[in-house]
């Protein structure tokens, strides 16, 4: 049995450093990728409006947002043909990892932890997605949560390892903080009533507003620092090559930032309107 | 929780997205099960054949392939799947649907591998010996007296075995491969929308489970041995 674990734990280690070397000769040569000609990205289509699927697409053009929008870029401005691969949030991490594709750009905020263990491109700025960070609760609440003092004792959820999570261990550090992998459910949790509270970016709050009638803001926003602004782009260590590239990009789309949130949040339909049963009007 | 939302949410997003959901969603998950099972079968055939092969280095080989495959999460291998295996066996030009069903597919010949072996081990000794004493062959028992009524033990188990696997398809929504839980991680995305689509999904399952596990219960009986102790009394009106 012993020699079995053994053998095992060594076929692990060589199926590790074989990854391992498949990714270091991506990044030695100039701005190659995983596959050539095209440039892989993975992402996390569930975060409306930064990614989500449009259902009434097919292929590849169902994935729509303003970090699949990014993407394009990215690709175009390198003469690659983008390639998105979807997969849960975890996982893309993972993918990025494993050398399976070349970046991610998912939301991702940057972390110190994210840094150690990935290149990590220069901040990009999703109209005021990343801006306005706030709290959402039922509309019933009216406007008690506002204030701190409303906010006395309240419960307060926010998902794990998201810059949200460290707003609310910064500002509202008194407060019952329960952590949640998911904001589709965390929402059902909020009608439940096990939160009482949810801290999210402003942008996911209006698309959650936008199809929880019963829901609103909370009308407390947190005090956001300058370096918390920024989605980032998450890269394999060590390619810097890549990492230049996507830099680069990045720099030359700068004011059409605003153009494309806004068209990601008119897809998503952030605008749409109800009529009294609460049924989205479509038109 | 309030539920006067649930009902009107819920039809104004099957009368959205019920292609989604039917056209993509049990299509594809349709088709993952019926790739995982059936090649899975065949490759569970081999399996339990060296299982019970005479040679202990491949009995060896099997077990631990066996007890590897049940003794990990689904999920896991998925992952290993995914990510570990495209970068060691990078000749294999396979594409993410496929590896995933791959993983499926040995994930599924585990189980079907016992299945089979149970169903030909349940076959009375007897008819063994009974065949060998009248002259037949090793190869010629296996092929003509035990493997026609271990059959009999087995479909019905392998369609239980499809049953299952279509519900653990649904683990292939982590790579957003277009299954029905995909469907309820799309709407949920741009709705925000949990309890419906789930709702929706559960419905779908159900419509597809329920009269196949009748199938199964109903192909079950009518497979049993026609002319075992048990049938006979019950054909003739005993009690047991």
């Amino acid at each position: 049995m012993k020699k079995f674990v053994s053998l095992l734990l060594a076929a692990l280690m060589l199926a590790s450093m074989m990854a391992g070397c498949g990714a270091k000769s991506d990044s030695a040569a100039k701005v190659k990728t995983v596959t050539p000609g095209t440039l892989t990205v993975a992402t996390s289509p569930d975060f409306a409006p930064m990614e989500f699927v449009d259902p009434s697409k097919q292929g590849q053009d169902m994935y729509v947002g303003f970090d699949v929008t990014l993407a394009k870029h990215v690709a175009q401005s390198m003469g690659l043909q983008l390639v998105i691969m979807p997969m849960s949030f975890d996982a893309c991490q993972t993918a990025v990892y494993a050398g399976t594709v070349d970046m991610s750009i998912s939301g991702f905020s940057w972390t110190e932890d994210r840094a150690q263990n990935y290149n990590i491109s220069d901040y990009y700025h999703a109209g005021d997605n990343e801006d306005e960070q706030v709290l959402i609760t039922l509309a019933s609440n009216g406007d008690k949560y506002a204030t701190l003092d409303g906010l006395k004792g309240a419960k307060i959820g926010a998902q794990n390892a998201s810059l949200q999570q460290s707003l609310v261990n910064e500002q509202l550090p008194d407060n019952d903080l329960t952590l949640f992998t998911d904001l589709g459910t965390a929402v059902l949790q909020l009608k439940n009533g096990d939160f009482d509270c949810i801290a999210v970016a402003k942008g996911n709050g209006d698309a959650i507003i936008a199809n929880n009638p019963e829901i609103a803001m909370a009308g407390f926003n947190f005090v956001v620092d300058e370096k918390y602004t920024g989605n980032v782009v998450l890269l394999q260590k060590g390619a810097d090559e890549l990492t230049a590239a996507v830099n680069a990009a990045l720099a030359s789309s700068k004011d059409q930032w605003e153009v494309w949130y806004n068209e990601a949040k008119s897809i998503s339909g952030i605008d749409q309107s109800y009529d009294d049963q609460g049924n989205v009007i479509t038109g | 929780m309030d539920f006067s939302l649930f009902l009107p949410n819920m039809l104004s997003i099957w009368s959205k997205y019920w292609q989604l959901f039917l056209f993509t969603g049990l299509k594809n998950t349709l088709i993952l099960t019926i790739i995982s099972v059936a090649l899975g079968t065949v490759l569970g055939t081999l399996i339990a054949m060296m299982k019970m092969s005479k040679l202990k280095a491949i009995r060896f080989i099997a077990s631990v392939y066996i007890e590897v495959i049940r003794g990990t999460p689904i999920l896991l291998q998925l992952y290993v799947f995914y990510f570990v295996l495209p970068n060691i066996f990078t000749f294999l030009k396979l594409s993410q649907f496929m590896w995933v069903s791959v993983s499926l597919c040995i994930n599924s010949s585990a189980y079907v591998s016992e299945v089979i072996r149970s169903g030909i081990q349940a076959v009375d000794k007897g008819q063994t010996e009974a065949a060998r004493s009248l002259g037949f062959s090793e190869g010629q028992t296996m092929l003509k007296i035990v493997l026609p009524q271990a059959v009999r033990n087995i479909l019905p188990a392998l369609g239980n075995e499809f049953i299952m696997m279509l519900k653990e398809t649904s683990l292939a929504s982590t790579f957003f491969l277009g299954d029905i839980m995909t469907s309820y991680l799309v709407v949920k995305g741009v709705s925000y929308l949990t309890l419906e689509p789930l709702t929706i999904v559960a419905i779908i399952y159900l419509c597809v489970t329920y009269p196949l596990s009748k199938l199964v219960e109903k192909f079950g009986k009518k497979m049993a041995n026609p002319n075992s102790y048990r049938n006979r009394k019950l054909k003739a009106g005993g009690k047991i």
